[in-house]
């Protein structure tokens, strides 16, 4: 079957300006360098990492929001990246986005019936008739009700803000959905319900889910597989299960350990990750997480260790995975 | 007994608006005792940050009042406090940590000025004291390279240099409370990770109590002594963090319980959920403010609003289902 998204050797590079007013030239961050990955129809990637990991710009790529330097994203087979006027334009229509304020995305002035019809417009889909019936069987597959079709996204909370923009994501029927944050900013009890949702709509409709997130206990809960950023690079993939219960990468040990107690009787004293992400416009060279890692030796100063498979399905970028394997595999859980 | 080093008792804060005022927080009483660590929590909208702020003396007197028994901090009310006393405790006995510091901090001025400024103006030492005190502190809360990061301005530290510095202005004259209103939000995991040790270690050092604001059960976990659940601007359950944990008495407090814990079981279908939202703050309320979005409503939740009521030593719940079995996590 072909995957509905598959994102090969993927790198931006972006130029920012040195020194006062950029007098003194520009330097190069290299936000995403060589990414790839697949997702298949009705599963969930889960991309997480840190602030400045790069994982906003690959979803910003995936629905050509920004333009990458190299590499190809294959939306259905076809290479969106070498597409433009027209065939552009239909092949957008099949990957849509959720972003993580609800508020900032949604057009104050419009009507919650015009924001999700807008896609339906836009890409000429249907009559007005069917438009109106296609935006009200999206209100309650999302769990709006239809006495809010004329009501302003001010006059929502933050929940019902969120269904809003999942519905004018599903409205055009994507095959892949990006969500950035899509629950970052939802209170608690709220989160679980748009968890639900985007679980159950998933599961009706066979979307896939490039589910960018800084939180690893969501992304348990969603996500089939993983994968962790640092620097733009992927350090490591894999299944769920597999990524949490035997990570092999020193800094999804250090990501998942950080993750708050869920008992006060488990609260640990654990060992912390030192210091913090160093600039992308100054990358350390060879490994990029070796400033902060508690393994590093002199080859990771040296090369960048390349990805390798630990187990199947499951790949880790680090020079000292079997060492390391060694000494905490199977001791976390 | 001693005396509580705080004791906030009936505290009612309204939004005054030209129809009359708007209660955000509703009688609300607790305490802390001096070196105590007690968690607010609650969901957007809870009135958690409008009680620190209430506390520090910052509500914003145009438009919010703060009414009721009082705030006794060290013996004296703070809600009759005049403006001149507030802004003495303010740095020295008291000190507040926001989630934002860029905000907080100010953008023109190096931040070791920042913090030696505090100082000297409460404590009248010479600059060049202040400064080496304000060089010491930003090492106390491992800033690395010290000396010289004191001559940053905020834009060129990163988020979590920014909330140690934050951190180390708070500490500086060693304050008895130190209130935090959610201060790891806006940071990364290994980051917040960083920023809950260092504050735990400090106040575990200064003996400061802690009044730690947060919506993250999470953080609770890690940090709390003691917890008060807030919903809709009152109290619904007030406990030991463990006892909380391990029993929790109110509906909306398990809720929240189940959304973190359910998250990190594998392998599960589907969460639980809490229906429905939070309501809008109205003048009158009639009945229990969680009812509507309670699984276990009774036709009284609708009409009489439950008081705090004894659960166990120390543990107090809002809630006419007075002794519910509790289903204790597999």
């Amino acid at each position: 079957m072909t995957p509905a998204l598959e994102v090969a050797h993927l790198s931006k590079t972006f130029a920012a300006r040195r020194g006062p007013f950029g007098l003194l030239g520009r330097r190069v961050v290299r936000a995403v360098e060589d990414v790839s990955f697949t997702v298949e129809a009705s599963r969930t990637l889960a991309l997480v990492g840190e602030s400045g990991c790069g994982k906003t710009t690959i979803g910003r790529m995936v629905v050509r929001l920004a333009i990458p330097n190299a590499g190809s994203i294959t939306v259905e087979g076809e290479d969106f990246t070498r597409l433009s006027g027209e065939a552009l334009r239909r092949k957008r229509q099949r990957v849509q986005m959720v972003f993580q304020d609800p508020f900032a995305c949604l057009n104050a002035r419009m009507t919650a019936e015009a924001i999700v019809a807008e896609p339906l417009v836009n890409f000429g889909l249907g009559d007005a008739a069917t438009r109106r019936r296609r935006v009200r069987q999206l209100f309650d597959q999302v769990g709006l009700p239809q006495t809010f079709l004329d009501r302003l996204p001010h006059h929502m909370s933050g929940g019902q803000r969120q269904r809003l923009g999942i519905a004018r994501a599903l409205a055009a029927k994507p095959a892949v959905i990006v969500a950035d944050e899509a629950v970052a900013a939802l209170d608690v009890s709220i989160r679980s319900q748009i968890l639900n949702l985007l679980k159950d709509l998933q599961r009706e409709t066979g979307v896939a889910y490039l589910f960018i997130s800084h939180d690893l206990s969501v992304v348990r809960y969603l996500a089939d597989e993983i994968a962790v950023m640092y620097l733009g690079r992927i350090v490591e993939k894999g299944p769920v299960r597999s990524v949490f219960d035997t990570p092999a990468h020193p800094y999804t040990q250090a990501l998942i350990g950080a993750i708050p107690a869920s008992h006060p009787r488990e609260r640990r004293r654990r060992a912390l990750l030192d210091g913090e992400v160093p600039s992308a416009a100054a990358l350390p060279i060879g490994c990029p997480f070796r400033t902060r890692c508690p393994l590093a030796t002199d080859i990771c100063s040296r090369e960048p260790p390349p990805l390798v498979t630990v187990r199947h399905g499951h790949a880790a970028a680090c020079h000292h995975i079997h060492a390391n394997e060694m000494t905490t595999g199977g001791t976390t859980t | 007994m001693t005396a509580p080093l705080l004791k906030v008792e009936d505290l009612t804060i309204s939004l005054a608006s030209d129809g009359g005022s708007l209660p955000l927080v509703k009688s609300l009483s607790f305490e802390i005792a001096a070196g105590e660590t007690l968690c607010l929590v609650g969901e957007s909208g809870c009135g958690k940050s409008l009680t620190a702020l209430a506390i520090i003396g910052l509500l914003n007197r145009r438009i919010m009042r703060a009414s009721g028994g009082g705030i006794f901090f060290e013996g004296r009310d703070l809600l009759s406090a005049d403006a001149e006393a507030m802004r003495r405790l303010r740095g020295d006995r008291l000190a507040m940590v926001f989630q934002e510091p860029m905000t907080s901090l100010n953008p023109v001025q190096q931040v070791g000025r920042q913090i030696s400024e505090v100082i000297v103006e409460h404590r009248g030492t010479s600059e060049r004291e202040a400064e080496r005190e304000a060089v010491r502190l930003l090492d106390l809360v491992r800033i690395p390279d010290a000396a010289r990061r004191a001559r940053d301005f905020p834009h060129q530290l990163s988020g979590g240099m920014r909330q140690r510095v934050m951190i180390a202005m708070a500490l500086a004259l060693r304050p008895a409370l130190l209130i935090a209103d959610e201060p790891t939000t806006a940071l990364d995991v290994t980051i917040q990770a960083q920023v809950l040790a260092l504050m735990d270690e400090l106040r575990r050092e200064f003996g400061t109590a802690l009044l730690l604001i947060t919506h993250d059960l999470g953080v609770v976990a890690e940090m709390a002594d003691r917890v008060l659940v807030l919903y809709a601007g009152r109290a619904v359950e007030e406990a030991p963090v463990e006892q909380l944990f391990d029993q929790p008495t109110h509906p909306y407090t398990r809720g929240l319980l189940d959304a973190i814990r359910q998250l990190l079981k594998p392998d599960i279908e589907r969460l639980a959920e809490i229906p429905g939202t939070v309501p809008v703050p109205a003048k009158l309320d009639r009945g229990c403010s969680f009812a509507e979005r309670c699984g276990l409503a009774m036709p009284i939740c609708g009409e009489k609003r439950p008081v705090l009521g004894p659960r166990g030593s120390r543990h107090s719940a809002a809630c006419w289902l007075g002794h519910l079995p509790v289903e204790q996590p597999a």
